[in-house]
């Protein structure tokens, strides 16, 4: 069963003046079970606007989304108790204490106070739990929103970008957590502006530009899809360097100080050997790294647009 | 459904404005209830209405002591104008709570509850509009939607706590109004013309107000519910409470 599917999911926004505004352009999605999904895009890319029609928070416009198999508009209710969610920055009473507003959702489902205890220690809120909730940092209330999200054990999570406001160690240590929970069988529905940052926890991705998916599959798969891996070449005469090759029916491109080398067709043993006999040595030969950023920046090439 | 239900119940007595309601009003009340110890007269009526002609004499200084001494005994007066001594009974009453027709035809003025009432039928109006409103004011409404989708239940749990909580409020505020004006009333008062018909009128009262500062909070939950915040809901609904003070018997 597929535990996220989206189809042609449509949102606009209208203000009093009429001015309208695309969030999500006929978006396709669809999330297998177990693992962690990595929702990608750029700021107002609508990442969150995805998510709030997935929960029901917000009407599309057109098209439909399902959790677990039930329509987000209609029928959430009746798995809602399997979702863990935060929305963009987690919101609970400012007043009460982190602990006392956990402590109101879980007994909307009978849940213990040992649990609440046991989910503010596992997000390291265990020593603040009893501050207000207005006197948290904003990596705290994040913590805690995560904590609300895990506090009745669901089997989706959907989280909008949870480490938004982390320390350097709080995202490696939410990081972890996803990737525990995703091997656990869960599905994690994880979103985020910073491409690179999840690339190494998903299992799946999907990167959305504009409202619209522009690449969705596993990470390799979509790594594959913005082109082949490319070999960074320093040497002496780049010019003259590039011309042998170009003769060897390899394309190069020049870039600063440096040759830039498609690896499609070709691999580092024929560049250095056609550089070699044309009595060109290189003092490096580096494979650059694609990552998900790269994909994204290629595939958006040429659009100006936002 | 309960649990939601239970749950704002439980939100809505721990918020902070309560809270602080609370507090201001039983201050008020501890303060209507020592006024009244002190103020309070033991003196037998007659007496008093004899006391009352006498000081009446001060008008005319220069026959102040033939006035005086023309002045009738408390037994006289008890006998030959019982109208004039029922108005000059002060000792607290126990009808005073909130008189009915017979108490008020024999002079008893006060109305401690109809007072409380009449505030807390404005109170429930910013209690109810704030409870649902701080939802809006803090986005907290997106994080209980995200675990009770169904809209429509959290917007019944919500008014029903609104009101719940506004009439429970209230029966408290009037059980503490009852306990500080107890100890004038049990060393000075009178229970004179608290009888059954009394205590039913007493009941009807407090079910019929009650059931209007339920309603003016669920009222005024409903329009921050609509307005998605606070101050229009309170803006709208103040008025209106303040203006329907007459059906508590004003
Ligand atoms: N309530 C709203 N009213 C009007 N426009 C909105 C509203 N919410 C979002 N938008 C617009 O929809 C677009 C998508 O927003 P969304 O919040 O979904 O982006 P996002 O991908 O989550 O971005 P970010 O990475 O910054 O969180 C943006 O252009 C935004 O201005
Ligand atoms: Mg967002």
């Amino acid at each position: 069963m597929r535990v996220i599917e989206v189809e042609q999911l449509r949102k606009e926004y209208r203000s009093l003046t009429g001015r309208k505004t695309v969030a999500v352009a006929g978006l396709d999605l669809s999330v297998p079970e177990g693992g962690v999904f990595g929702f990608l895009g750029p700021n107002g890319s609508g990442k969150t606007t995805t998510i709030r029609c997935l929960l029901g928070l917000v009407r599309p416009s057109a098209g439909r989304s399902r959790v677990l198999g039930a329509d987000s508009q209609r029928h959430l209710g009746s798995v809602i108790s399997r979702v863990g969610a935060i929305v963009e920055t987690p919101a609970f009473y400012p007043n009460c204490s982190g602990r006392r507003n956990l402590g109101f959702l879980a007994s909307l489902r009978g849940i213990s106070d040992e649990r609440v205890d046991a989910v503010l220690e596992r997000v390291g809120l265990g020593d603040r739990g009893r501050d207000p909730f207005r006197a948290y940092s904003l990596g705290m209330k994040q913590r805690l929103g995560l904590a609300a999200a895990l506090l009745q054990d669901p089997d989706v999570l959907l989280l909008d970008e949870p480490a938004n406001g982390l320390d350097p160690a709080g995202i490696v240590e939410i990081r972890e957590l996803i990737r525990s929970l995703g091997e656990e069988g869960r599905t994690v529905f994880v979103s985020s502006h910073l491409l690179g940052e999840v690339q190494q926890m998903c299992d799946r991705v999907a990167i959305l530009n504009h409202g619209q998916c522009i690449a969705q599959g596993t990470v390799d798969e979509v790594l594959a899809s913005g082109g082949a891996a490319q070999l960074v070449v320093r040497v002496d005469e780049p010019e003259r360097a590039r011309e042998v090759l170009e003769r060897a029916g390899i394309p190069a491109t020049p870039e600063q100080e440096h040759l830039v080398v498609d690896l499609s067709g070709t691999d580092g043993a024929r560049v250095s050997r056609a550089l070699a006999e044309a009595g060109l040595y290189p003092h490096e030969l580096s494979p650059r790294q694609v990552d998900l950023e790269t994909v994204f920046l290629r595939l958006t090439e040429g659009d100006t647009s936002g | 459904m309960m649990r939601l239900f239970v749950t704002e119940v439980d939100r809505g007595l721990s918020r902070r404005l309560v809270r602080v309601l609370m507090l201001v009003g039983l201050c008020g009340l501890l303060v209507v209830g020592v006024v009244a110890f002190v103020g309070a007269e033991d003196r037998d009526p007659a007496e008093q209405a004899r006391a009352a002609l006498v000081d009446s004499c001060d008008y005319q200084p220069e026959y102040r002591a033939e006035c005086v001494a023309q002045v009738p005994s408390a037994e006289e007066l008890r006998v030959d104008d019982p109208e004039f001594v029922l108005v000059n009974d002060n000792r607290p009453h126990l009808t005073e709570l909130w008189p009915d027709d017979d108490a008020r035809e024999a002079g008893v003025t006060n109305g401690f509850f109809l007072a409380t009432a009449i505030i807390f039928l404005m109170v429930a109006v910013v209690l109810g509009a704030s409870l649902v409103g701080a939802d809006y004011s803090s986005r907290s409404i997106e994080t209980l939607l995200t675990w009770e989708p169904r809209r429509i239940r959290v917007a019944l749990a919500k008014l029903l706590a609104a009101g719940v909580v506004a009439f429970a409020l209230y029966l408290v505020f009037l059980l503490v109004q009852t306990l500080v004006l107890l100890p004038s009333l049990l060393v000075f008062g009178t229970t004179e013309g608290a009888d059954s018909e009394w205590f039913a009128h007493l009941l009807a009262m407090v079910g019929q107000t009650g059931a209007l500062v339920a309603g003016f909070a669920i009222a005024g939950g409903a329009v921050a519910l609509f307005a998605r915040n606070t101050g229009g809901a309170i803006g709208v609904f103040l008025p209106i409470s303040w203006a329907s003070r007459s059906w508590c018997g004003a």
